[in-house]
């Protein structure tokens, strides 16, 4: 009996040495001790658990992106800024309130996904389209707009993720694509004027039916007067 | 003797559980996971390819045990690919970083940071992948709304219909299928025949009465707002979820 406890037991006890627990809380909280860095955690975020396994040693630059990835996919955000040495959690909900920094210069992407906004300049591509078709592609708290006339994009998301939009919209934004969607502008002017309704006669009827009835009434007036005339005409023998 | 007997079962214990992958001139030897948990496989494949995973525990997700055979030797690059093979079997999915890497669900990786391929280089992988296809025709709409339903269920296609691309997000082997399709059907003829097709349809538009194009349109709000209603029930079960 003793023995087959301890088997148990020692079975247990291995199993734990394959991978290391770990409660996000603590993490972050080691994380923050070891680089004296402040922080703050949302009323709003609760603790969870997930594991780390492997041997090889994690260095800190690492354990500050798995902090920024677990929060993601717990929809949460890690934003820093305002204040030195100085990094906060929020909740999903909380991310619209709260500010960002704000990057212009796609190399200066901090290579994490803690939450930060980029401004784009569009070289050739109809910003509009742009934005319309990258949402899909945001995270769950992402947001993407444009300025409109200025063909700037403002895009607020995970750094990583920023850099991954930045880099689909090189792809597609060069004078080829700009050609392109000359080309494209052109033919949906065709389609419309196409598709547009050519009106007979009927609908110009219809449209004036008023204006036709005034004309109508005038028509079998004068043909009426007319036949009046040749009538009487006929009756007095004058025909 | 009490001593060795417990050392003994420590020893066979880690065994049972931690060494079933065998390392051999640096090609993994035969091995066999057999109804073994998911945890069990990753911290194996972890440590025979000397990298760190993060994996987090998804309480709402119920996964099955792995089985997994192997009677040859294969290579390490061979190994992760039957390590994304079991991953997608049950909705998984591995995302490379600088440590390591995050095994994490399907429908989350598309908010993380993934290699953009070109058409002519999408791996052979069960692992998702985000795939840009410029097409020479201006198909690409039509190409993202007929044949969306040959992507997998987090799938996505985009089309960037002025810049006539096609932006796929999905495992790299049925990305490279639906690329594959996508430049069979990238053809000036098929282009005359959807400019065609299109010009028809216009015409047919051009016939209808005001009346049967006010209906239209709001068949087509109907559509939209239950799309979107859809949606926004999707978005409030995650949240609960969260």
């Amino acid at each position: 009996m003793c023995k087959n406890t301890l088997t148990i037991l020692l079975i247990i006890l291995s199993l734990n040495l394959l991978a290391k627990e770990v409660s996000f809380f603590n993490y972050v909280e080691e994380y923050a001790k070891g680089n004296k860095l402040n922080y703050s955690i949302s009323p709003d975020v609760k603790d969870f658990k997930f594991n780390i396994f492997g041997k090889d040693a994690i260095n800190q630059e690492d354990v500050f992106k798995i902090i920024t990835i677990q929060a993601m996919l717990n929809n949460k955000a890690v934003l820093l800024g305002g204040l030195d040495s100085f990094f906060k959690i929020v909740a999903g909900r909380e991310i619209k309130s709260e500010n960002f920094p704000t990057y212009t210069d796609e190399k200066l992407l901090p290579d994490n996904y803690q939450f930060v906004r980029f401004i784009y300049n569009v070289s050739f591509l109809d910003s509009r389209e742009i934005t319309r078709n990258l949402r899909p592609i945001l995270s769950r708290n992402g947001r993407i707009k444009d300025e409109g006339i200025g063909n700037k994009i403002i895009i607020t998301d995970s750094a990583k993720n920023i850099s991954k939009i930045l880099k689909i919209i090189k792809t597609i934004d060069t004078s080829l694509t700009k050609k392109y969607e000359w080309e494209e502008k052109e033919l949906k002017e065709e389609l419309n004027k196409l598709s547009e309704r050519r009106e007979g006669f009927w609908d110009v009827v219809t449209k004036q039916h008023g204006l036709f009835i005034i004309l109508f009434s005038l028509i079998f007036l004068i043909i009426g007067f007319l036949f009046r005339g040749y009538m009487i005409r006929r009756i007095e023998g004058g025909l | 003797m009490k001593v060795l007997w417990l050392f003994m079962m420590v020893l066979l214990s880690h065994s049972a559980f931690a060494n079933i992958l065998q390392i051999k001139d640096e090609f993994v030897q035969p091995f066999e996971f057999e109804k073994t948990a998911l945890e069990v496989v990753i911290q194996e494949v972890s440590n025979v390819l000397g990298i760190n995973i993060v994996y987090t525990l998804d309480d709402t997700k119920k996964i099955r045990p792995v089985n997994l055979k192997i009677m040859n030797v294969i290579s390490k690059n061979e190994l992760k690919e039957y390590f994304f093979e079991l991953l997608s079997r049950e909705d998984l999915t591995f995302v490379e970083e600088s440590f390591g890497g995050v095994v994490m669900n399907s429908r989350d990786s598309r908010d993380f940071h993934m290699e953009i391929f070109d058409s002519e280089n999408i791996p052979n992988t069960n692992n998702y992948v985000l795939v840009i296809y410029q097409m020479k025709w201006p198909l690409s709409s039509m190409m993202s709304r007929n044949f969306r339903s040959e992507l997998s269920q987090y799938g996505r296609v985009i089309d960037f219909r002025g810049g006539r691309a096609l932006l796929v997000y999905d495992k790299g082997l049925i990305a490279k299928y639906f690329v594959q399709r996508a430049k069979e059907f990238d053809t000036e003829d098929n282009s005359d025949k959807y400019l065609k097709k299109l010009q028809e349809d216009a015409t047919a538009e051009s016939k209808k009465t005001k009346e049967e194009k006010k209906i239209d349109e709001l068949e087509d709000k109907i559509k939209d707002l239950e799309l979107e209603k859809i949606k926004k029930d999707k978005s409030n079960s995650k949240n609960d979820i969260n």
